[in-house]
C-alpha cells in the first residue's frame, strides 16, 4: 500500500508538472522576450475544446538558408521596418549567437525563400459572447491595413508568445468592452 | 428468454423429473454469476459513461473563455480539472479499491481532466500549439493509468488518439501526380501501443483459455485498432505484415479465447477469419492480385531507405515465426484450422508465380489462380465442416459466405465460354440444393 501511495504522489506530481512547466515558460517567454509588433488580419473560427479563437494570420514567407529543406525546423529571426513594425526575416540553419528567434517548421522553399509555420502566435483565443465582435474589429481594421491594429508578441530562445492584439495601442479587449461594435 | 423465466423452466424441469436438482442448482448458480458479471459490466459501462459526459461539460465550460479573470488566476483555475480528478482517483485507488466502476470512471475521468487542464492553460496563453505535441503529453500522462489500478476503458480513448500520427502525408499535385506518404511522426503509434500492450497481457487470464468482459473488450479493440492502423504504420512489406498479424491473432486467440462461447467472445479468432475471407478472396481477382504483388515487388526496393528494408525483413520474420509456431502447436494436437495455417505458405506460392512470370516469363499463373480458387473454395467448405461438427451456426454460416462471395466473384470474372459459364454454374446451384436436400432431416428435425 505505501509503495501505491509513493506511486500515486508521484504520478500526481507529475500530472502538476506539466501545466505549471507550460505556465512558467509562458510567464518567462511574456515577461523577458524580444517585444516584437506585427501586422494581422483575422476571422472567427471555432475550437472544440478550448472555444473561439479569432486565427491570426502574418506574412510568414522569409528569406532561408540554402541547405534548408521543407520539413526542416529552422531558427527564424525577425526585422523591424523604420515604423517599428517587425516581421519574420530570415530562416537559419544554425542557431543564432542571440537568444531573439523562435522556431518555425519549413513548410515549401523554393529559390531561397521559404513559407514557415509558426507555432503559437496563429489563434487569439477570446469569450464566446465577444468573438463575433472581435471578428468584425479585426476585419474592418484589417482593410484599413495602417498599421493601427497589430499583435504583440514576445519572443525568447526559439519560443514565441502573443502578448496581446492592440487596436490604436489599446489592448484589444479594452477596446471591444469601449466599442463593441 | 430473460434470467427470470429460465429459472422458473429449470423449476418446471426438475419438479416434472427431467432435471436433476444438483444439476438445477449448478446451473442457477452459474446463471447467477453470470447475471452478476453482467450486472458490474453495466455499472462500468454507466459510470464510465458520467465519467466521458462530466468531461465533456468542463471542455464546454471551458471553451466559454473567462477572460474577465486576470491571467494568473486563470492559471491557477487551470489546475482545477486536474485535482479534483486526481482527488477522484485517490478515492478510487485508496478508498474503493474493489469497484471497478470507480476504477474505470475515475481513470476516464482523469485522462480527460488532464487534456483539460493543459488546453485551458493553451487558451489563457494563447497557445495555438502544436497538436502533436498536446496529444503525446497526454498520452504520455494517461499510461500510467494502465497500470497503477489497471484501467482498461481508457484504452479506446487512448488507441484512438494514438491513431492520430498515422494521418498520412499528402501532397496535393498541381501539375503531377499527388503524393501519399505515411505520416512522419507513425512510429509514435508504434511507441504508444507497446505502452499499452503489457496491460492488455496483464489482463489475460493466463491460467485458462476462457476469458472475461476486460479482455475480450481489450481484445477487440486491440485487434481492430492494429488492422486498421497496419496500412499507415509500417514502411513496407504490409502484405507480409498483415499475413504475420493474421497468424499472430489467430495463435493468440486459440491459446487464450478457445473456450469463449460465441463469435463476439473470441475477437481475435473472427477478426481472423473475416480478415483472411476479406484478403484471400480479394488476391484471387487479377486485379488486385497484380496490385499487391506489385506493390510488394522486389523490383521497389532500389529507391528504399534502410527504414523500408527493416519493415519488409521484419515482417517476413514474424510471418515465419507465426507460422512455425502454429505448424509446431498443430502436430502437438492443437486444434488449429489448417486452411489458417497454411495461408502463408499459399501467398508464398503465389509470390513466386508472380515472379517467375515477372522475371523470366515463365506464365504459370493459371495454375496459382487454380490452386488459390481451390484453396478458398476448401477454406469455406471447411467451415461449414466444422460448424456443422461444432453446432456452431455462425461458422457454418461463414462457410457458405466465403464460399458464395467467391463464386460470384468467379461468375464476373472467369473468362470463358458463355455456354460453358452458364451449364457451369447452373451445377453450382443444384449443389446448393443438394446441400440443402442432405440438410433437410438435421435442422428440420
Amino acid at each position: 500500500m505505501k509503495s501505491k501511495k509513493i506511486i500515486f504522489l508521484v504520478f500526481g506530481l507529475v500530472i502538476l508538472a506539466v501545466p505549471l512547466f507550460i505556465i512558467f515558460k509562458s510567464e518567462d517567454i511574456l515577461e523577458n522576450g524580444h517585444r516584437h509588433k506585427l501586422r494581422l488580419q483575422g476571422m472567427d473560427p471555432f475550437d472544440p475544446f478550448r472555444g473561439k479563437y479569432l486565427r491570426l494570420r502574418y506574412d510568414n514567407d522569409v528569406t532561408a538558408d540554402t541547405e534548408l529543406k521543407e520539413g526542416d525546423n529552422a531558427y527564424v529571426t525577425l526585422e523591424q521596418d523604420s515604423l517599428g513594425f517587425s516581421r519574420f526575416a530570415f530562416a537559419h540553419k544554425n542557431k543564432p549567437d542571440h537568444d531573439d528567434y523562435l522556431m518555425a517548421e519549413i513548410l515549401w522553399i523554393n529559390d531561397g525563400t521559404a513559407t514557415i509555420k509558426v507555432d503559437n502566435l496563429s489563434k487569439y483565443f477570446i469569450n464566446e459572447d465577444k468573438a463575433k465582435a472581435g471578428e468584425e474589429v479585426l476585419q474592418d481594421w484589417a482593410l484599413i491595413g495602417s498599421g493601427a491594429i497589430y499583435a504583440a508578441i514576445r519572443v525568447l530562445d526559439g519560443e514565441a508568445r502573443l502578448e496581446d492584439i492592440y487596436v490604436n495601442d489599446t489592448p484589444f479587449l479594452e477596446y471591444l468592452a469601449q466599442d463593441p461594435n | 428468454m430473460n434470467t427470470g423465466s429460465l429459472l422458473n423452466f429449470l423449476n418446471s424441469l426438475e419438479k416434472q423429473g427431467f432435471l436433476p436438482a444438483i444439476a438445477n442448482r449448478k446451473i442457477q448458480d452459474f446463471l447467477d454469476y453470470s447475471t452478476r458479471s453482467a450486472g458490474k459490466l453495466f455499472l462500468a459501462y454507466v459510470a464510465v459513461m458520467g465519467a466521458i459526459f462530466v468531461s465533456a461539460g468542463v471542455f464546454a465550460i471551458i471553451s466559454h473563455n473567462w477572460d474577465d479573470f486576470p491571467q494568473h488566476v486563470r492559471g491557477v483555475l487551470s489546475f482545477v480539472p486536474s485535482l479534483a480528478a486526481l482527488y477522484v482517483y485517490y478515492l478510487a485507488v485508496f478508498k474503493h479499491a474493489h469497484s471497478t466502476s470507480w476504477i474505470e470512471a475515475s481513470s476516464m475521468f482523469l485522462m480527460l481532466m488532464i487534456g483539460a487542464s493543459i488546453a485551458l492553460i493553451s487558451q489563457t496563453y494563447q497557445m495555438d500549439g502544436d497538436f502533436d505535441k498536446f496529444i503525446i503529453v497526454w498520452l504520455i500522462l494517461t499510461i500510467p493509468l494502465f497500470y497503477i489500478a489497471r484501467a482498461s476503458g481508457i484504452a479506446f480513448f487512448y488507441l484512438l488518439l494514438s491513431c492520430k500520427f498515422l494521418t498520412p502525408d499528402f501532397d496535393f499535385g498541381f501539375f503531377g501526380p499527388s503524393d501519399f506518404s505515411l505520416n512522419e511522426k507513425y512510429y509514435l503509434f508504434w511507441l504508444f501501443l507497446f505502452a499499452y500492450l503489457p496491460h492488455f497481457y496483464l489482463s489475460l487470464n493466463k491460467k485458462s483459455d476462457h476469458q472475461g468482459f476486460r479482455a475480450i473488450y481489450l481484445g477487440w479493440i486491440t485487434a481492430i485498432v492494429l488492422v486498421l492502423a497496419l496500412p499507415f504504420s509500417v514502411k513496407a512489406g504490409y502484405l507480409w505484415w498483415g499475413i504475420a498479424t493474421y497468424m499472430g491473432f489467430y495463435l493468440l486467440g486459440k491459446k487464450y479465447y478457445a473456450s469463449n462461447i460465441s463469435s463476439l467472445g473470441r475477437p481475435f479468432q473472427t477478426i481472423t477469419l473475416f480478415g483472411l475471407f476479406f484478403f484471400l478472396v480479394n488476391l484471387s481477382s487479377d486485379f488486385f492480385y497484380r496490385i499487391i504483388f506489385r506493390y510488394e515487388g522486389i523490383r521497389q526496393m532500389d529507391g528504399w531507405d534502410g527504414e523500408q528494408f527493416f519493415f519488409y525483413f521484419l515482417g517476413i520474420a514474424l510471418m515465419i515465426l507465426f507460422t512455425a509456431i502454429a505448424v509446431m502447436q498443430k502436430e502437438k494436437g492443437m486444434p488449429l484450422n489448417r486452411y489458417v495455417i497454411y495461408t502463408p505458405f499459399l501467398i508464398v506460392f503465389l509470390y513466386m508465380v508472380y515472379y517467375l512470370y515477372q522475371e523470366h516469363s515463365f506464365d504459370m499463373e493459371w495454375f496459382s489462380f487454380l490452386v488459390l480458387n481451390f484453396y478458398i473454395l476448401g477454406f469455406g467448405i471447411n467451415a461449414m465442416i466444422m460448424g456443422n461438427k461444432s453446432r456452431n451456426l455462425l461458422y457454418m454460416f461463414y462457410g457458405v459466405f466465403v464460399v458464395v462471395d467467391l463464386l460470384w466473384m468467379r461468375y464476373f470474372d472467369m473468362d470463358i465460354a458463355f455456354w460453358l459459364k452458364g451449364l457451369l454454374f447452373i451445377g453450382v446451384g443444384f449443389l446448393f440444393f443438394l446441400i440443402h436436400y442432405l440438410s433437410v432431416d438435421e435442422f428440420e428435425n
